[in-house]
C-alpha cells in the first residue's frame, strides 16, 4: 500500500508538486512568524529586565495608585532595604533607581525628557551602560555631569563637552533647576529609550529633587533558583516585616503588560498556524479531488477486486500524508536555514519602530528552538493529511459500478 | 454455481422508469464457460454486475455457491467479491505505477497471503499466461494482448469460482484477441474456473459453450454449444 | 497727587453729580485694576498648597515696578535661592544651581508655580484689564455682607489664559472678592475667593486670598501678603537680567 501510495504520487509530478509546495510556503511562513515572536519575546525579556523593571521591581505600595502625578516623595530607603535584600540568598544583585520626567534647556530651546538616577556601579548587573556607551563616559558621582542617548542628542544637535539644564518637579513640591556637562552618548537598543532619555548618577538625581539617601525604586536581579514571582512575594514579606514598610514589589513578567501579551501572542500563533496550514492545505484538498475523478476508473476496479472502502482511504490519505510530509519538512527546514540567518544578521524595524513606545530593540534577532520546529513540522503534516479526508471520504463511498464505467 | 430468480434491475431516470433485467432466471453451474450477447443497452452489463456483486438488484434472488447475495451488506460483498470472484475489464483496469507481477501479487495481498505464497504463486500464474520474463514490466510497456494477460493472471490467482469478463476482447485486434480467448478456455479447461463474459462480438459467440441471449432484459435464448 | 488717586476722585465726582448715570462695567474695572497698580510696590507673603498628599508653604518676598515688571523671590527652604523675573510679556527663572536662565513664554506660563493653583501667568499678571477684556455689567450680588457688582469679562484673544472671568467687585472699595475663571465654552477653570482684606495707602487690598485650579481635584493654595510698602524707590537694575543670576 505504502509502495502504491509513493508511486501515485509521481505519477504526475507537478501535480504533487503545486500541494507540496503549498504546503512548504505555509510551513516556511509559519516557522518564520513564530521565530520573530519568539526574538521578539526573549528580547523584550532581556530589555526589560536591563533597562525597565529589573528582575523584580520594588516601589512604594502607594505609588501605582499616584502614578500619574510622578509622586517622588513616594519614596523609599535604599539603604535599609538593599541592606535585608542581601541576606537574601536567591538575590544576587540590587540597584536603587530615580526616574522622572524633566525638560531639558539648551538656551531657548526646550525639550520634555525623561531622566534616570542611576547608581553606575551597582547598574553593570542590569542596564550596564558602559556597554552602550558609543561616545565618551560614565557620569562621575558628585559632579554635575550626564549622559544621553545618541538619538536625543542628534535631535538637539548636541556633543560630548556641552552643557544642558534640566528643570524638573521635586519630591518636596518645588522645582528645581541644574546644569549638567555632557559627557557621554549612549545607544540603547531601544529606539524610545534612545530619542528621550538621560541618565544621571543616582547620587546627582537625589541632590537635584531632595531626595538623600532615597530611591523611586529598586530594582533586583535573582539567582535563578526561584520562580520569580514568587520571590517578589518573599521579598515583600520580608521587607514588610523588618522594615515595616508596605511595597510593590512584583517580577517583570507581572508588570509588563505587552510582555503578558506577547506570551498570549504565541498561542494566538498557533491559531494562525492552524488558519496557514488550512489555507495550504486548499491546493491539496484540489488536487486530491482531481485525483480521485481522474482515477475513477481505477477506484472502481479496485474495489471490484475487492478492495474495502477503508483501504481506499488509507491509500489517498497516505497519498496526502507523504505529499504533505515532504512539503511541511521543505517548509520548515528552509523557515528555519532563513531564521539562522536572520538570527546572526537581524531584522532592523528602526524606521518602523520609530514613534512608537515599546520596551522592544530596534533590531530583531529571530529565535525558534529545535522543539517549535518539529512542532511546527508534525502540526503541518497532520492538518494537511487530515483535510486529504474531505475529498477521500468521497471516494470511498463511490459506487463501484459508476466508477468503472467512468470513462 | 450461480442462479438467478427473477432478478430485476430497475432505474430511475427522473420520470421515466427504466427496468435493465425483467424478471431474469438463469442457472449456472461450475466449470461453465459461458458467454452472455445482446445488443448494447439489452442489458448483459447490468446482468455481469449483479453476478459480480458489484451492483444491487431490486427483485428476485441470486444464489452464488448457494450463498444469498440480495441481503448482504456492501462490505459483505466486497468481502465476497474479494474472495470468490475475479474480473477482466474491456480496457485492462490495469494499475500503471505497478508491475505485471504487482498487479497479480496486488489481490493476494488483498486476501493477506503470506509473503512467501505470494510470490511463487504470482510468478507460476504469470508464467502459465506466457508472461514469464515480463513480470517486472509496468503496463505500458505492454503490448494490449500481454496486458489483457495480466488481467487473466490476476483474475485467476486467486483461484476463484467465478472469472467475469465484460468485453475482454473489444480492445484487442482479431489474432490478439483470439489468443486471449483461446487463454482463457485453456483456463477453463485446466481449472475448472467458470467463466461468464460478455460480448456483441459474433467471432467471440463461437468460443463460448453455451450462449445467453438478451433483449430489453430479457433472455430470448440460451443454448448449448459444441466445441 | 498719584494717578490712582486722581481717578478715583473723578469717579467719586461722576457718582456725586451724575445720580442720573448708572455706573457702566468699563468703570468698575478700570477703579478695580488703578486699586491694584501701584508705581513701586516691596512685599513678603506665603503661599500655602493643600492637595492629595498634604500641605506645602512655601514663603517669598517680591518687588514690582510699573505695572508690567516683578520680581519674586522664594525664601522657603525646598525653593531658596530661586526667583521669578517678569519683564514685558517674558518669565525668566533662575535657579541657583543651573548654568543658565530659563525663560518662559506663551503657553509655558499657564504652567503651576510650584505644584500650586497659581500659574507663572497668575502670579505675574498685566494690570490693565481692560486692555485684554471687554467688560460688561451682569447684575448684583451679596458676598458675606458686602454688596458687589458682577462683572463680566470677556477675553479679546484668542490666546488669552481665561477668556470668561465673572467677578465679584465689593461695591464699596472697588475690590474684587470672588472671581471664576473660565474657557470660551464656559467650562469654570479656576476660582478665586478674597478671605481677608488689609488697607493699603487708603485702599483696600486682598491680603489673603484662596485660589483653587478647578482641573485638580481637591487642591486648593492660599496666598497670603505678610507685608507690604508701595511706592517706593527702587533701582530700575533689580529686575535686569543681570541681577537675577547673581
Amino acid at each position: 500500500m505504502v509502495k502504491l501510495a509513493l508511486r501515485n504520487i509521481l505519477r504526475n509530478r507537478r501535480r504533487s508538486l503545486l500541494s507540496a509546495f503549498a504546503i512548504a510556503v505555509s510551513a516556511m511562513s509559519i516557522i518564520l512568524l513564530l521565530a520573530l515572536v519568539e526574538g521578539m519575546e526573549v528580547d523584550m525579556r532581556t530589555n526589560l529586565i536591563a533597562y525597565y523593571t529589573g528582575e523584580i521591581r520594588i516601589r512604594s505600595s502607594q505609588y501605582a495608585r499616584y502614578e500619574r502625578y510622578h509622586p517622588l516623595h513616594l519614596s523609599l530607603d535604599d539603604e535599609a532595604i538593599t541592606t535585608v535584600l542581601e541576606r537574601m540568598d536567591e538575590v544576587a544583585e540590587t540597584s536603587g533607581r530615580i526616574s522622572f520626567p524633566a525638560a531639558l534647556y539648551r538656551g531657548d530651546r526646550s525639550r520634555p525628557v525623561l531622566t534616570m538616577g542611576f547608581d553606575f556601579t551597582r547598574e553593570t548587573a542590569f542596564s550596564n551602560l558602559a556597554s552602550i556607551l558609543s561616545e565618551g563616559r560614565l557620569p562621575h558621582d558628585r559632579s554635575n555631569e550626564l549622559v544621553m542617548g545618541a538619538v536625543l542628542a542628534k535631535g538637539l544637535d548636541i556633543t560630548v563637552g556641552d552643557r544642558v539644564t534640566l528643570l524638573a518637579s521635586t519630591a518636596a513640591g518645588s522645582s528645581n533647576a541644574m546644569s549638567f556637562t555632557v559627557v557621554g552618548i549612549v545607544k540603547p537598543p531601544i529606539g524610545s529609550l534612545s530619542s528621550s532619555t538621560l541618565y544621571l548618577s543616582l547620587e546627582r538625581a537625589q541632590h537635584l529633587l531632595f531626595m538623600e539617601g532615597r530611591v523611586q525604586e529598586l530594582v533586583v536581579r535573582s539567582t535563578g533558583a526561584v520562580s520569580l514571582p514568587a520571590l517578589a512575594g518573599e521579598i515583600a514579606a520580608l521587607v514588610a516585616e523588618e522594615l515595616g514598610i508596605e511595597t510593590e514589589t512584583q517580577a517583570f513578567s507581572q508588570l509588563n503588560e505587552m510582555y503578558g501579551f506577547l506570551r498570549i501572542a504565541k498561542y494566538i500563533y498557533y491559531v494562525i498556524a492552524l488558519i496557514f496550514f488550512l489555507l495550504g492545505s486548499t491546493v491539496i484538498i484540489n488536487t486530491t479531488m482531481m485525483v480521485i475523478f481522474e482515477r475513477m476508473a481505477e477506484i472502481g476496479m479496485m474495489k471490484a477486486l475487492g478492495m474495502d472502502d477503508g483501504k481506499v482511504r488509507l491509500l489517498f490519505l497516505l497519498e496526502g500524508a507523504f505529499i504533505s510530509a515532504a512539503g511541511a519538512l521543505a517548509g520548515v527546514l528552509v523557515g528555519v536555514l532563513i531564521t539562522a540567518v536572520l538570527s546572526r544578521v537581524g531584522i532592523d524595524f528602526t524606521e518602523a519602530m520609530s514613534g512608537i513606545e515599546m520596551e522592544v530593540s530596534s533590531v530583531l534577532y529571530p529565535s525558534i528552538t529545535a522543539f517549535t520546529a518539529v512542532a511546527v513540522y508534525l502540526y503541518g503534516v497532520a492538518i494537511a493529511t487530515l483535510s486529504t479526508l474531505i475529498p477521500t471520504r468521497r471516494a470511498a463511498r463511490i459506487q463501484v459500478v459508476e466508477a468503472l464505467h467512468y470513462v | 454455481m450461480v442462479r438467478l430468480e427473477d432478478v430485476s434491475r430497475i432505474y430511475q431516470n427522473g420520470q421515466s422508469v427504466v427496468k435493465a433485467l425483467d424478471r431474469v432466471s438463469l442457472s449456472v453451474s461450475g466449470g461453465e464457460f459461458l458467454s452472455i450477447a445482446g445488443p448494447s443497452g439489452s442489458g448483459k452489463t447490468t446482468m455481469l454486475n449483479l453476478i459480480g456483486c458489484l451492483d444491487t438488484f431490486d427483485e428476485g434472488e441470486l444464489y452464488i455457491n448457494e450463498r444469498p447475495i440480495g441481503g448482504m451488506t456492501n462490505k459483505e460483498r466486497t468481502a465476497f467479491r474479494r474472495r470468490h470472484l475475479g474480473f477482466i475489464f474491456q480496457s485492462y483496469n490495469l494499475i500503471p505505477v505497478l508491475t505485471a507481477y504487482e498487479n497479480v501479487s496486488f489481490v493476494l495481498e488483498l486476501l493477506d497471503m503470506e509473503e512467501k505464497r505470494i510470490k511463487e504463486t504470482t510468478l507460476h500464474m504469470l508464467s502459465e499466461v506466457g508472461l514469464a520474463g515480463l513480470e517486472g514490466r509496468r503496463p505500458a510497456e505492454l503490448s494490449g494482448g500481454q496486458q489483457q494477460r495480466v488481467a487473466i493472471a490476476r483474475a485467476l490467482v486467486k483461484e476463484p469460482s467465478i472469472v467475469l469478463a465484460d468485453e475482454p476482447t473489444a480492445n484487442l485486434d482479431s489474432k490478439t484477441g483470439e489468443e486471449i480467448l483461446t487463454l482463457m478456455k485453456t483456463m477453463n479447461e485446466r481449472r475448472g474456473t467458470t467463466f461468464i463474459f460478455s460480448t456483441h462480438d459474433a467471432m467471440v459467440m463461437e468460443y463460448a459453450r453455451r450462449l445467453v441471449l438478451l433483449h430489453d432484459g430479457r433472455v430470448v435464448s440460451d443454448e448449448q454449444r459444441g466445441s | 497727587m498719584s494717578r490712582k488717586t486722581l481717578f478715583i476722585i473723578t469717579l467719586l465726582l461722576f457718582f456725586s453729580c451724575a445720580s442720573l448715570w448708572a455706573i457702566t462695567a468699563e468703570e468698575i474695572i478700570a477703579a478695580v485694576d488703578a486699586n491694584t497698580s501701584f508705581a513701586s510696590s516691596h512685599s513678603s507673603g506665603a503661599i500655602i498648597t493643600v492637595d492629595r498628599f498634604g500641605e506645602k508653604k512655601s514663603t517669598f518676598e517680591a518687588w514690582s515696578k510699573g505695572d508690567n515688571t516683578s520680581l519674586i523671590e522664594f525664601t522657603s527652604l525646598a525653593e531658596r535661592g530661586q526667583k521669578i523675573l517678569r519683564t514685558g510679556s517674558s518669565l525668566y527663572l533662575y535657579y541657583p544651581e543651573a548654568d543658565q536662565l530659563i525663560r518662559l513664554q506663551g503657553a509655558a506660563l499657564r504652567q503651576s508655580v510650584l505644584g500650586s493653583d497659581l500659574s507663572y501667568e497668575d502670579m505675574t499678571r498685566e494690570s490693565s484689564t481692560l486692555a485684554s477684556y471687554d467688560a460688561t455689567l451682569e447684575g448684583e450680588d451679596v458676598i458675606d455682607g458686602i454688596q458687589c457688582w458682577i462683572v463680566k469679562l470677556v477675553a479679546k484673544s484668542r490666546s488669552s489664559a481665561y477668556p470668561i472671568q465673572t467677578l465679584w467687585v465689593d461695591q464699596e472699595r472697588f475690590v474684587v472678592r470672588k472671581g471664576l475663571y473660565a474657557t470660551a465654552a464656559g467650562r469654570a477653570l479656576k476660582e478665586m475667593e478674597v478671605i481677608a482684606l488689609m488697607e493699603v495707602g487708603g485702599v483696600a487690598m486682598a491680603k489673603e486670598s484662596r485660589i483653587a485650579d478647578l482641573l485638580k481635584r481637591g487642591s486648593s493654595t492660599t496666598m497670603r501678603i505678610e507685608s507690604i510698602e508701595i511706592d517706593i524707590p527702587l533701582p530700575d537694575a533689580l529686575f535686569s537680567l543681570e541681577n537675577l543670576s547673581w
